[in-house]
């Protein structure tokens, strides 16, 4: 009879991984069959011909392209604001934040990671309000502001998987630097990080993601559905989340919607290509870590 | 008979964590080229008293040290509580772990890393360095044509043989050694003893022991720790008087 608990549990257990992966799948392949019929040039291009339209030479009024751009310039621009700060921020809550300063931090990461997304466009429209009315009458919503408040929405994903990676380490690996006599930096750099690696990478691959889904942030904060591609980081701009959003909501037909799930397929393809490249850059790191000198 | 200098000297050490007291009163003394090993009962604060010598247990939240330890270095006693820092301390100390503590680097980058941070010795010293601590631990032979290779491929024996010549090759005047053979098998295990007993010429070795055999067989000097404090300290020509070492070890266990 003592059987019968763990035999339920592991059922579950089977279940719920089961779901997961049926879920996902049916997810893609619904995405795929919908999506697909709808990939053609003119959903990237419109009228304009493809090289007048990478090159800029040429609008683009009918395609995706400049949404594409857009929402890959964006996921760079607030990946490099907050990869740096969320991994040095992690490090400094788990290395040397002493216990009341690390208590307030924490409470403040927690605060931000519970923080809706439409607050997060909020806090950046009000602050280009708050610019103009001050010291800079020009300022107004564009990439770089769009860019900085993703920037402050994935924050404390990078912060807290840092800090994670870094706490869970075992007392055999965080006592092996100090044994030989390395400074707190060198353990850092050269013992911690690389073992802390594969964890802290998981935290920027979930940011990317969520980097490239959100639209209330951007919404409130630089994007318009006829921006063009964006000559420069004060500009407005178009992104895929954004003119999924739209097509779907004011489609009056079903090619308008297979439209939006044609847009749908191809940021999927986008954040998997971003997924891919950090994966690359992880294994990179890796193998020069384990070798070299 | 041989007379050992002393290298380590403790007096009065009382090392606790958050309040709670581990070691208490220690004093001890650990002569110069000789193996000393520590045995006791679990929770005896045996590793504590090892890592007190390399201030290790200030890695941890909430330690506090009372007490000296001082250290012949190159002749000049220091307080290492007082007169060093605890990163000039540790590049002087080398210490092995229980279980082979290698980086999940290459068998090379084992050695040589440490050497270019905590030396900035050049490129061909560090390899001439790595060949011979290699050659020291007898491992050479074994890893000559795959230095490349992930330490981790290596065997427990021939791991833990490795973080040895990680100690050596940072040239430390002392080493300490936390039951470096209790995860190896037998042969592994007779390996390191041998390699051990060669290397007290050059260095003074503490050691914490799990093994009654290991300490008859390599110790200069036994102290036996019990709740925190030091039950009894035994000569190697004490091993002589059968059956002591095990009546003392049966009474204290």
């Amino acid at each position: 009879m003592a059987v019968r608990p763990e035999r339920l549990f592991s059922a579950f257990s089977w279940l719920a991984a089961g779901l997961v992966a049926v879920s996902v799948g049916a997810l893609v392949v619904y995405l795929i069959v919908r999506g697909w019929p709808a990939l053609s040039y003119t959903l990237f291009f419109g009228d304009t011909p493809w090289m007048a339209a990478v090159f800029g030479s040429e609008p683009v009024f009918d395609g995706i392209y400049p949404a594409m751009v857009g929402t890959f310039i964006l996921i760079v621009f607030s990946s490099v604001i907050a990869i740096p700060l969320g991994v040095c921020c992690g490090i400094y809550l788990a290395e040397y934040a002493q216990s009341r300063l690390k208590a307030t931090f924490s409470f403040m990461v927690d605060l931000l990671s519970g923080m809706p997304s439409i607050v997060m466009g909020l806090f950046g429209f009000a602050l280009i309000l708050l610019m103009r009315r001050t010291l800079f009458g020009h300022a107004n919503t564009s990439l770089m502001l769009s860019s900085a408040c993703i920037a402050l929405l994935i924050l404390p994903y990078l912060i807290r998987m840092t800090q994670v990676a870094f706490e869970s380490l075992p007392d055999k690996v965080r006592l092996l630097g100090p044994s030989l006599g390395y400074t707190r930096w060198q353990n850092i750099l050269h013992v911690k990080l690389p073992a802390a690696s594969t964890s802290i990478f998981s935290g920027i691959i979930l940011s990317i993601g969520r980097a490239a889904e959100d639209t209330a942030v951007i919404m409130l904060t630089g994007v318009v559905a006829n921006a063009g591609i964006p000559r420069a980081l004060s500009d407005k701009f178009e992104a895929l989340p954004f003119t999924i959003f739209y097509l779907t909501a004011e489609h009056r037909d079903d090619t308008e919607l297979q439209t939006a799930f044609g847009c749908a397929l191809v940021l999927l393809v986008i954040t998997g290509t971003l997924f891919f490249i950090s994966y690359s850059i992880q294994k990179n790191l890796k193998r020069s870590w384990r070798h070299g000198e | 008979m041989m007379v050992h200098e002393t290298a380590i000297s403790m007096r009065n050490l009382r090392v606790g964590f958050s309040g709670r007291t581990i070691l208490d009163a220690v004093s001890m003394d650990v002569p110069r080229n000789a193996i000393t090993m520590i045995i006791g009962p679990s929770g005896s604060g045996k590793t504590t008293l090892l890592r007190s010598v390399n201030r290790l247990n200030e890695e941890f939240a909430g330690c506090s040290t009372a007490g000296s330890v001082e250290v012949s270095f190159s002749g000049t006693i220091m307080d290492i509580y007082r007169d060093l820092t605890p990163n000039e301390l540790r590049r002087r100390v080398g210490m092995v772990f229980q279980s082979p503590n290698v980086f999940p680097f290459s068998i090379q980058k084992n050695l040589l890393a440490p050497l270019r941070l905590i030396h900035s010795m050049g490129r061909k010293e560090r390899h001439q360095r790595m060949e011979r601590v290699l050659r020291e631990v007898e491992l050479w032979d074994e890893v000559c044509d795959r230095l490349n290779d992930n330490a981790m491929t290596l065997s427990g024996g021939q791991q833990q043989r490795l973080c040895l010549a990680r100690a050596l090759a940072l040239s430390p005047e002392v080493l300490l050694l936390d039951e470096p053979t209790a995860s190896l098998d037998l042969r592994s295990a007779r390996k390191v003893e041998e390699l051990l007993t060669g290397l007290k010429d050059r260095y003074t070795i503490l050691a914490v022991s799990h093994s009654i055999r290991q300490v008859k067989l390599i110790a200069d000097r036994v102290v036996i720790l019990s709740g925190g404090t030091i039950a009894r300290t035994l000569e190697h020509r004490d091993f002589h008087n059968p059956g002591l070492l095990e009546e003392l070890v049966e009474e204290i266990f």
